[in-house]
């Protein structure tokens, strides 16, 4: 189920995107590789046990009241937690899901003192040198294409 | 689809075979890990081109072992056309790039030029070019990569894009992005009598506690004006157009043979970068860091397997020590720290 990052709301739900994608968090930094575009991407801080939280279905504003515990901020921190998911479909890597629901146990800790989700760092060397030099994955299905 | 991918796989043995009416097919046995890969060549100026960078890991006596008999992998490595037609026939759009793989078949279709065929239930491999003056010669510095990289997948080892040095008791990866110093670093290692150098560019990793970093191309890539800094080179053969502004390729093999280091134990990761200043300095990096420097330009570079390669790479990083060098204009100095990784 597809839903524009523009229609995204705080109560939007999500669901990890496994296809094409590998993720691995080392000593709380993610790092994720786009296998099909070679873009590479870094989640610090906050944001790698959001986006975790986003994977499992957490709506921003489920995701800003777990953080923020009966605080007055939640509103202002669901919209940074609103950004990352935003950039996170936006780069594929993270998909909407509309009639998902949260599951899995809750990972995030009320926070103390101000809250800012870090953004999205991306890196697009290996990207640029494969657009120099692109290779086509052959489809499975339909077969390769012919010079005839 | 597989059938077409099969079909292709039949087609490139039947050419090899062709080819190989053509003249004299030569041979060679090469051994990695304790695994013998046999390389059949039907052209001579292929082999002239592939095997000095392999020429360490060839066996020159015939032992025993009943998996020499029996080769891990056959490699057929042929050139130029049958019948007027190339074995991959019309597939594909000339000029561009495939990939395929599915079913224990990898194909690589580059750019009509090359075909490069992995068949692994049948432990096959094969090459084809159309010319081997045509052929890149990055070719020359790390041969048969693609199918080198296929067969470590079947044998649990990670082909990784960095270059290596060390000695006896331990040693390091150089990594980083393209221009970050890390082929530069493992070559200012040369001048070094104590250490031995295992990779300019991709090397062999065997997991484990502790990793083994396992040398696979004796070659070293480097400017004409970088050579008069590293006197450890005189007297090894190159190959280049004479360019100051191309890199030649060194063949360490042929003329610094004890300055190839076939294996060492992994003791740190080191990621490089050039600084203006005089000094080397070493300050501890996080895994995550060298995963980043590491893992995206060698599985793009390598394009397929990039799943497992990832966990391979992940495991890797959390299995060392993880350094950032800055590297500064005295290069005696870079050996050095890297001696002090491995004694640390």
């Amino acid at each position: 189920m597809h839903e524009s990052v523009s229609a995204l709301s705080p109560e939007s739900r999500f669901a990890a995107v496994t296809d094409g994608v590998v993720c691995d968090v080392i000593e709380g930094e993610a790092i994720l590789i786009r296998l099909d575009t070679g873009a590479y991407y870094s989640l610090t801080g906050l944001a790698t046990p959001v986006f975790k939280a986003l994977q499992d279905g957490w709506s921003a504003a489920e995701i800003a009241a777990a953080l923020c515990a009966g605080r007055a901020e939640a509103s202002s921190v669901a919209g940074g937690v609103q950004a990352l998911a935003a950039q996170l479909v936006d780069e594929k890597l993270l998909q909407a899901a509309p009639r998902a629901s949260a599951a899995g146990e809750a990972t995030l800790s009320p926070v103390e003192g101000d809250i800012a989700i870090p953004k999205l760092e991306k890196f697009s060397d290996m990207t640029d040198l494969l657009l120099l030099d692109p290779i086509h994955e052959v489809d499975k299905t339909k077969g390769w294409p012919t010079s005839a | 689809m597989s059938l077409e991918a099969r079909d292709l796989c039949a087609r490139a043995g039947g050419a090899f075979e062709h080819a190989a009416l053509r003249g004299r097919v030569s041979e060679a046995r090469i051994l990695l890990l304790g695994h013998a890969i046999l390389l059949r060549f039907a052209s001579a100026p292929l082999a002239a081109r592939l095997m000095p960078a392999l020429s360490h890991l060839v066996m020159s006596a015939r032992p025993a072992a009943t998996s020499f008999e029996q080769p891990d992998l056959t490699i057929d490595v042929w050139d130029g056309f049958v019948a007027g037609a190339a074995p991959h026939a019309e597939l594909g759009v000339a000029g561009e790039r495939y990939h395929f793989e599915d079913d224990g078949l990898e194909v690589f279709l580059d750019a009509g030029a090359r075909l490069t065929v992995l068949d692994r239930a049948a432990r096959r491999g094969y090459l084809w070019v159309d010319s081997v003056t045509r052929m890149p010669p990055h070719e020359s510095a790390a041969p048969l990569r693609r199918l080198f990289h296929g067969w470590s997948r079947w044998r649990g080892l990670q082909l990784v894009h960095a270059a290596a040095v060390g000695r006896a008791r331990g040693g390091v990866l150089f990594v980083g992005r393209g221009g970050s110093g890390k082929s530069s670093s493992a070559l200012a290692c040369l001048n070094d009598p104590e250490l031995g150098h295992a990779s300019d560019d991709y090397c062999l990793v065997e997991p484990g506690k502790p990793p083994r970093v396992h040398c696979l191309f004796s070659t070293a890539k480097l400017r004409p004006d970088s050579v008069a800094a590293l006197g450890a080179l005189a007297g090894t053969r190159w190959e280049g157009s004479g360019d100051a502004t191309q890199k030649a390729i060194y063949f360490l093999n042929e003329g610094q043979r004890s300055r190839v280091i076939p294996r060492f134990v992994l003791s740190a990761i080191v990621m490089p970068r050039v600084t203006g200043g005089p000094e080397v300095t070493l300050t501890r990096a996080s895994a995550a860091e060298a995963l980043r420097a590491l893992a995206p330009s060698t599985i793009v570079e390598l394009r397929s397997g990039g799943r497992e390669a990832f966990a391979n790479l992940s495991a890797l990083v959390r299995e060392v020590p993880v350094y950032r060098m800055d590297v500064g204009s005295d290069r005696q100095a870079i050996a050095r720290a890297v001696r002090g990784l491995i004694d640390a």
